[in-house]
């Protein structure tokens, strides 16, 4: 499985954060690499609709995630404004962003080092 | 269009989106970066579509309002307990005394002291003029680093502690989001490309003239910068911006480098940020900081008061990019300390710094 993750607005422009971040999900510990998967089939990632939610006109500074999950030939990618009212899905970024948080300590962004979604 | 903010790439431009799929899929670990650049831009111009719907379908303004004799604050304050459900349960409302939560106290004077400078300065009676209740959220999600406005309330992350503090710490963030109501209410500027670069620094402008309100600066006094105190100990950085200084607020290995321009030669053309709505805004702020320096003295008296009249000026229009709203702070500045007046010359010149004649 491979996860790709983006995001972008919020009340500053950060380049460093917005820059895309891969997951390669099989090469995380085991245990890191089960959860992932568990909360992406309990989110029901696949079947979710391209996009979700989305600002109110007059809305500023609001963020946005963006998923690419890919697994067995199959892929989908899901656009996510916060906020989220899905508690499976906010796991689901959850746990996705404490990879990127990982990743981005290092400065490995998006390499493809099998070392590179594990925490440093 | 297919400029980016760092160089120009192809995949930016046409390419559909099957296409762009495929790039992440089979692609060079660079090209599959820049595919997905470019999948997180689409959402500039899902901004473009939603804002020309809305407006389609916006509904009137009011002819009257509502009459209040005495302006009287009402805030209210919620937490969402790291939830992410709006707004959440309350835990400060108007006259209650302090709670303890440095988050909600900081939320609550923040949100009287953007009243106040509206009230006092510009003689607003709330955002939109007719007695707006202030309603935040705080405890916003896990770690969750930002804050936003949704339109009709506020909502602030407690941030991570690694890159970001709590959102409330500075209180010209509280001004910049509540000053985005302001905005919306009085022109609906739209929010990307320049007219949101516009809205943006809107925000920062008020944002950062409720500070100095607060804490009773002139112009060479303050510092200009817009969320310092916001980065965790560690970032390379002194805030979110500089108005001051435009693209030297951070300069981090996690976070790169400030990329505000402060000169129309350096204006970024990219689909990312709504259209550079965050990185832009830095031309129209430094344009307000040369006026407000060469004016002196406390920058709400005279600029503040320019650029609000501007604001509310009826040839602003949702589109309304630098240049012509430029020339109306120009016209305004006439208008308030008349055509050989110090201060029609100071706007002439505060703009001219950066690029634009008006």
């Amino acid at each position: 499985m491979r996860i790709d993750f983006t995001q972008g607005g919020g009340l500053g422009y950060f380049p460093g954060l917005n820059k895309p971040v891969t997951i390669e999900v099989d090469r995380l510990e085991a245990s890191e690499a089960e959860e992932l998967k568990r909360l992406v089939e309990a989110a029901h990632f696949f079947d979710l609709p391209a996009t979700i939610g989305a600002p109110a006109q007059g809305a500023a500074d609001y963020q946005y995630y963006g998923l690419t999950v890919e697994e067995s030939g199959r892929q989908h990618t899901v656009r996510i404004f916060i906020p989220v009212a899905d508690v499976a899905l906010q796991e689901l970024l959850q746990a996705i962003q404490k990879q990127v948080k990982a990743a981005r300590a290092v400065g490995r962004g998006t390499s493809p080092d099998p070392a590179a979604d594990k925490s440093p | 269009m297919c400029q980016h903010v760092y160089h120009r790439n192809p995949i930016f431009c046409i390419v559909p989106p099957y296409v762009i799929d495929e790039i992440v899929d089979k692609g060079t670990p660079q090209q599959r970066a820049a595919a997905l650049r470019t999948k997180a831009v689409d959402n500039t111009f899902r901004a473009l579509r939603l804002a020309t719907q809305a407006a389609r379908f916006a509904p009137q303004r009011q002819a009257s309002r509502a009459p209040i004799i005495t302006p009287q604050k009402r805030r209210t304050i919620y937490t969402a307990n790291h939830t992410q459900n709006l707004p959440g349960t309350l835990v400060r409302a108007e006259g209650q005394s302090a709670t303890g939560d440095i988050t909600v106290d900081e939320a609550y004077d923040g949100l009287g002291a953007t009243f106040d400078f509206y009230e006092q300065v510009l003689d607003r009676n709330s955002i939109d003029d007719a007695g707006m209740p202030l309603d935040a959220t705080v405890h916003f999600g896990q770690d969750y680093n930002n804050a936003f406005w949704n339109s009709v309330q506020m909502v602030f992350g407690d941030g991570d502690g690694q890159i970001f503090n709590r959102f409330t710490i500075a209180v010209d963030v509280i001004g910049h989001e509540l000053s985005h109501g302001v905005t919306e209410d009085e022109s609906q500027l739209q929010y990307f490309n320049q007219s949101g670069a516009l809205n943006e620094s809107m925000s920062d402008v008020f944002g950062s003239l409720i500070k100095q309100f607060l804490k009773n600066q002139t112009a060479d006094q303050a510092d200009w910068l817009i969320g310092e105190g916001l980065l965790a100990s560690g970032i390379k950085g002194v805030a979110l911006r500089s108005m001051k200084d435009p693209g030297s607020a951070f300069d981090d290995p996690l976070l790169g480098k400030d990329p505000q321009p402060k000169h129309m030669n350096n204006f970024v053309r990219t689909f990312e940020d709504n259209g550079g709505v965050h990185i832009n805004s830095g031309i129209p702020n430094h344009a307000f900081y040369q006026v407000a320096t060469l004016l002196g003295g406390h920058a709400w008296e005279k600029a503040g008061h320019i650029w609000y009249d501007a604001l509310r000026d009826a040839r602003v229009r949702p589109n309304t990019g630098f240049r012509r709203f430029a020339q109306i702070t120009y016209d305004v500045a006439g208008r308030l300390y008349g055509l050989t007046g110090l201060e029609r010359k100071a706007v002439h010149e505060g703009w001219a710094a950066v690029g634009i004649t008006v």
